[in-house]
């Protein structure tokens, strides 16, 4: 398929006036969820996730997208005018937003922000509709062994890319493959781990899954501090004060493309996203500028390359989680579950049996950020207010509505106490420094893990030397073993240098 | 901020009992099969295994290194986590219970306790408003048949 009958195609789906909606409704809600004090893109996904899983699977997954890059968009405008991130990809927006905010250049700073976000943001949809279906027809030729080796590279790259120590981000990974296998294990019949309980015959569900572990343990987490925040003064931001000047028109175009550039690419690798390379780009930015003393109190260049950057890496994300079936961020890994639970099958086919909402999704997303631009400039004034809500009153209600949507999904008591033992795993995990991304991915590829393992030794007849005969499974299995080797050799280097090792090592 | 050195130790071996017992339970109730044909015992045995040596690793590195190397960690907060998990649980027995409504008012309550300082009327108007957009959202929108009251004695 042409990239021409791919738009076209794409365009007609999330045009149609239902997947329009949906778009529309994801990206406000995920915005005024964004803006709102405390709520990251996690809380937000909780909330809203359940009730995606009652729609069609386009629809769906339209609605849930526009919910993530809404929550985005919104939460670099809490960052610009309140100084606090409503997730860490937009941390960076506080650097050089809040300042600009500061000198009275609000305006501005939202204005360069939406637009370089959906600068970013484009330019990754073009790759994704240049590249996915190269990309999907090579994975095609792909079998078993290379699937087992993609998913093993996959899970490392997250895990070490987490924050902390390699061997638990390892560990991470794999108490979510374990937690993938409990249930019925669909070759043989029998039932695994279930301990005798009904409720997980069919295995975890996602939803509970994901909410305790992301959602209610985040809400936990910020309770004493958003609490005991002060409520700010309302600024009001007027359309005349956005108006950019030439020079500073003239410094975000360079910056936003090499932002875009630098998310674009970085973001297609797993475990990335936009939190790292939103600080990567806001590096680069400082180290390129002929006066990096202006950073920090308000220079533009350091607003909009992360803002593209995240963005842009945001949507690269996409391309390994729907050409091959390999998410690289929790959040996409929700997604694919989403996928699963609607009885599609991700990976590489995914494009060519369901054009539909393939193509569908990925133009769904610049109308989404279409729709962003719309919202973001014209309705300031009214986000504005939103960011007065003081958290007080949105915690017990985000309870309320992660409860009943888990309830919702199967309505089956069992998974609120699923929910309940997550969000105690979620909070031990906090406490003892593991980071619950690399267990999600672990969680959603772990089944996947095991079927293309055991077809690809049931194929060579047992003989594990499958994995290294055939020269792509092998070349990503050394690829994976690279990626956990330059950690432990930088660790090793460093302390013969008699620096203080990082906590990132061994 | 606590230092990680101790919570290395203690969870590295947690998970190492944990990745133990996994291999125990998969040799002993499921069959293993041979490679070729791979019973449902043999991978959830390796994942075990895997488990059990990373959890060795991470409890035994920092008992080589000085103290001051390793990383913090942040302070558990008791009063959030035990208030907010007995919200969920308040909520699994009176969805089944009581029906959703007065599911809604209850968690609501529970769940303001997990800050000290709790505005009952505040409260109870955030419980109104919930009640109804809850009632509204997912029977009404969704079409999901929630019981809004379920009386347990009739």
């Amino acid at each position: 398929m042409s990239m021409i009958d791919a738009m076209t195609l794409g365009l007609s789906e999330a045009l149609r006036l239902e997947n329009f909606l949906y778009c529309v409704l994801g990206a406000t809600l995920g915005t005024f969820l964004g803006v709102l004090p405390g709520i990251g893109v996690f809380v937000s996904i909780s909330l809203l996730f359940p009730i995606t899983l009652h729609l069609e699977p386009t629809a769906g997954l339209i609605m849930l997208a526009g919910l993530y890059y809404g929550t985005l968009y919104g939460g670099s405008t809490a960052s610009i005018l309140l100084n606090v991130p409503g997730t860490p990809s937009n941390a960076v927006a506080c650097l050089d937003g809040y300042p600009m905010a500061q000198q009275g250049r609000a305006g501005v700073a939202l204005l360069v922000s939406s637009i370089s976000s959906f600068v970013g943001g484009s330019f990754a949809i073009v790759l994704l509709l240049g590249f996915s279906t190269t990309i999907a027809e090579n994975a095609l030729r792909f079998q078993s062994p290379e699937y087992f080796s993609l998913m093993v590279l996959g899970l490392v790259a997250a895990s070490v890319i987490g924050t902390g120590r390699l061997s638990k981000g390892l560990a991470s990974v794999v108490l979510g493959v374990f937690l993938g296998t409990i249930g019925m294990d669909l070759i043989s019949g029998v039932q695994r781990f279930d301990l005798g309980v009904n409720g997980l015959a069919d295995g975890i569900p996602i939803v509970a899954l994901a909410m305790g572990l992301f959602g209610v343990t985040e809400v936990i987490g910020s309770i004493r501090e958003q609490c005991s925040r002060a409520s700010h003064a309302l600024t009001s931001v007027s359309f005349r004060s956005m108006i950019p000047t030439r020079d500073e028109t003239r410094r975000s175009v360079g910056s936003t493309a090499r932002g875009s550039l630098l998310g674009a690419f970085v973001g297609t690798l797993p475990g990335t996203g936009g939190f790292i390379t939103s600080f990567m780009s806001y590096a680069v930015e400082r180290s390129i500028s002929k006066n990096p003393k202006r950073f920090g109190k308000g220079a533009i260049e350091g607003l909009a390359a992360p803002e593209a950057s995240n963005n842009a890496a945001d949507v690269a994300a996409f391309i390994p989680t729907l050409t091959l079936g390999i998410p690289g961020t929790p959040v996409l890994a929700i997604l694919l579950g989403v996928l699963i639970i609607h009885g599609i099958n991700p990976g590489p086919n995914l494009v060519f049996d369901e054009p539909e909402l393939f193509w569908g999704l990925v133009m769904s997303f610049w109308i989404g950020n279409i729709v962003l631009l719309f919202l973001n400039v014209p309705l300031i004034g009214l986000w504005i207010k939103v960011l007065a809500i003081p958290y007080r009153i949105l915690f017990p209600a985000i309870i309320v509505f992660v409860c009943i949507g888990t309830y919702s999904v199967n309505a089956n008591a069992f998974d609120i106490l699923i929910l309940a033992a997550f969000t105690a795993l979620g909070y031990t995990f906090r406490i003892l420094g593991y980071s619950p991304a690399p267990l999600i991915l672990g969680f959603v590829l772990g089944p996947m893990l095991e079927e293309n393992l055991r077809r690809s030794l049931l194929v060579s007849r047992g003989d594990p030397s499958v994995f290294i005969d055939r020269p792509i499974a092998l070349t990503i299995l050394i690829l994976t073993l690279t990626i956990i080797a330059i950690p432990l050799v930088a660790s090793a280097w460093r302390s013969r240098k008699g620096e203080v090792s990082s906590p990132v090592d061994d | 901020m606590t230092t990680s050195y101790r919570k290395d130790i203690t969870s590295g071996l947690l998970l190492f009992l944990m990745g133990g017992g996994i291999v125990f339970v998969s040799l002993t109730e499921y069959r293993v099969g041979t490679f070729a044909r791979m019973g449902p015992g043999l991978f959830p045995a390796v994942v075990g295994g895997l488990l059990a040596l990373l959890g060795s690793i991470v409890a035994a590195v920092p008992l080589w290194k000085s103290r001051d190397q390793t990383g913090e960690l942040p302070k558990a907060e008791w009063r959030p986590l035990i208030v907010i998990l007995a919200a969920l649980i308040v909520f699994y027995f009176s969805i089944r219970y009581l029906g959703l409504i007065p599911a809604v008012v209850l968690v609501t309550f529970t769940s303001a306790m997990a800050h000290p300082s709790v505005n009952f009327i505040q409260m109870a108007i955030v419980a109104a408003v919930l009640s109804a957009t809850s009632a509204l959202l997912f029977r009404v929108l969704l079409g999901i048949p929630f019981d809004l009251f379920s009386w347990p004695i009739q």
